[in-house]
């Protein structure tokens, strides 16, 4: 598209023929990966739809009305149906997307930003430093992270925040890991070398020369676990310790519905359907990056 | 290799350690008063002061940090954690009477999950880009995607309410077993089956595998004699991870069918601040990866016969 406009314009100078090659080549690279690019419409889909929300729905996904309680899908004007307190099911899918995907999004940036900084300091370091720090990162590793997590929360009380605190404890060693892992053999080459001759601080080297050359694959690892840090979001506010009532979230909606599964099924199947579907495009656009970005990354990111 | 295990070891100590330290101190520092909640709920009214400093001295919730610590040392090393705060019965004898239930729901889920997952994986790695790849693939990622709490309750509308086949709810009948074990091993599957299709496609594009073809070897052989043998390491390792996924899965399997297991009882401890049963559970968990993470390395080094001539 991009590539378009240049040329409608007429005059391009030189250095935007070559861009605009590379946008090219890039886009139809990107269009030839069916997988990643049906995905990544439907990605973009869903985000409009769960941030343009009040497009979709007049209604407001908290407002209790106890004349309309438990309607089935279609009647009465509601889509969906309704929840136990009158409150419109579609609409609580909606908003409640902004909660699972926002929060989810929020997860993975902060994992793979400590992860990062700490892994590559790790590794240029070396020695005491890195000792330690992969001896905690042992230790963490010796805990699965749903037991973690609810260990966290047990502790501190149930509530949005003590549920992302919960996730990051754990989130991001992979990550911390994996930047590790690059910079090792990063850290032999050339160009980290040569600027450790012209004197330049090790600050400097981690945040303007490693951390730049780890980040694209950070990235890819992180798209790849978007959909995986939906599923523990949800998974813990339905078991009542993640997202507090009355703020919609697919989890903690599904642990309300929980009472209702054999009278009025439509309220579990339709948030469940939101969850699956939305963790599965993630899923298959993570895979979808993956293969684009870089064949070879396949080997790296698995370790 | 002896001083491979022996390094673990220490590792695995290190970790109970720091395990038992850490579920002591998070939980002095918490807030609120579990006494408090725990009385409010018991009489149902507001508890008086009186009421709280009883309860706190009789279950040792008062005194200094350092004696709680050595206190609490002591116990964690004698594996006994003291009285659930809630119905006043000792953690361990509840946790070892619950902890045949879930282990039954693991055992199973993971003897149907590896076998099927591992067969499946290796037919998709050896016809790559076929149809029976792709779709085994795309249904991988079905069941990856598919949250397990949702399924159990997907399974107990189509099944119990719909259908009537099967009790949604009880334990003890063989009836009751099937619906818990398909949750489980659906997503255990998934993974695995990636897994195994993941390593075999590595292994196959190695240079013994050609040199295997070019050799004229049967294409059977070579699949299963060179690329599988060499692809049970990283499976092994990834089974052992995968036991802790399932002992995890159970606390939401075993919520959602009511499951008197210990995933159920951690998730009540939760909800009532029951921090003796917390710390215990914390506790036992981490000696069961810390066993689990030995046997799998003990595993690996009798299936990779390179490690066990490598030094350290």
């Amino acid at each position: 598209m991009i590539a378009q406009t240049a040329n409608g314009n007429g005059s391009v100078s030189a250095s935007t023929v070559y861009s605009e090659k590379k946008v090219s080549t890039w886009w139809r690279k990107f269009t030839k990966n069916k997988l990643l690019f049906i995905s990544s419409i439907f990605c973009a889909a869903l985000v409009f739809a769960v941030v343009f929300a009040p497009l979709f729905t007049d209604q407001d996904p908290n407002k209790v009305d106890l004349t309309k309680r438990l309607l089935q899908p279609g009647e009465d004007g509601s889509f969906l149906g309704t929840d136990g307190f009158g409150r419109d099911l579609f609409a609580r899918i909606l908003y409640g997307g902004r909660t699972s995907l926002g929060l989810s999004v929020c997860i993975v940036v902060v994992n793979a930003a400590i992860g990062l900084i700490v892994g590559t300091t790790a590794a240029f370091l070396g020695g005491i430093v890195d000792g330690i720090i992969m001896r905690i990162v042992d230790i963490l590793m010796a805990f699965p992270s749903v037991i973690l997590s609810l260990f966290i929360v047990g502790v501190f009380g149930a509530s949005t925040f003590n549920l992302f605190i919960s996730l990051i404890v754990l989130g991001w060693i992979g990550y911390a890991r994996m930047s590790r892992s690059l910079v090792l053999s990063l850290k032999e080459q050339v160009f980290i070398q040569s600027s450790r001759t012209l004197g330049c601080s090790k600050i400097r080297i981690i945040f303007t020369h490693l951390i730049p050359n780890v980040f694209p694959t950070i990235l890819i690892y992180g798209a790849m676990h978007i959909g995986s840090a939906i599923l523990s979001i949800s998974s813990i506010s339905f078991l009542g310790l993640g997202v507090q009532p009355p703020t919609a979230e697919w989890g903690s909606m599904l642990s309300d519905a929980k009472q209702y599964v054999s009278l009025y099924p439509h309220m579990v199947i339709f948030p469940g359907i939101a969850i699956a579907a939305s963790v599965l495009i993630f899923n298959i656009m993570g895979d979808g990056v993956r293969e684009f970005a870089d064949p070879h990354a396949k080997k790296i990111i698995k370790t | 290799m002896k001083k491979l295990i022996i390094r673990r070891l220490l590792i695995g100590l290190l970790i109970m350690v720091v395990a038992s330290l850490l579920s002591f101190t998070v939980l002095y520092v918490a807030p609120g008063n579990p006494a408090e909640s725990i009385l409010r709920e018991r009489t149902g009214a507001d508890p008086s002061y009186q009421d709280i400093s009883l309860f706190m001295s009789n279950n040792n919730l008062d005194g200094n940090l350092f004696s709680k610590i050595a206190q609490w040392l002591v116990m964690a090393f004698r594996f006994d954690f003291g009285e659930s705060l809630y119905t006043g019965e000792p953690v361990m004898a509840e946790f070892i009477r619950r902890l045949w239930a879930t282990l039954q729901l693991t055992l199973i889920s993971m003897g149907i999950s590896t076998p099927l997952a591992i067969i499946i994986g290796v037919a998709a790695a050896a016809k790559k880009n076929k149809i029976f790849d792709h779709v085994s693939r795309i249904l991988s990622l079905i069941g990856l995607s598919i949250p397990d709490f949702w399924l159990g309750l997907f399974l107990m509308i189509i099944f119990s309410r719909t259908l009537k086949w099967l009790p949604a709810f009880g334990y003890g009948s063989a009836a009751n077993y099937i619906m818990p074990i398909i949750t489980l091993c659906v997503a255990q599957i998934a993974s695995l089956t990636r897994i195994v299709r993941a390593t075999m496609l590595e292994k196959l594009s190695e240079d013994y595998i050609v040199t295997a073809r070019g050799n004229g070897l049967k294409k059977k052989m070579i699949l299963m004699k060179f690329a599988f043998r060499n692809s049970l390491g990283p499976i092994v390792t990834y089974l052992g991870a995968s036991f802790g996924h399932l002992l995890a899965g159970a606390v939401v399997v075993e919520t959602v069918f009511s499951w008197p297991g210990v995933g159920a009882f951690l998730v009540d401890a939760v909800y009532s601040r029951d921090y003796p049963v917390i710390q215990g559970f914390v506790m036992i968990i981490a000696l069961f990866y810390v066993v689990i993470n030995l046997v799998t390395d003990i595993l690996y080094v009798y299936i990779d016969p390179r490690i066990r001539f490598e030094k350290g």
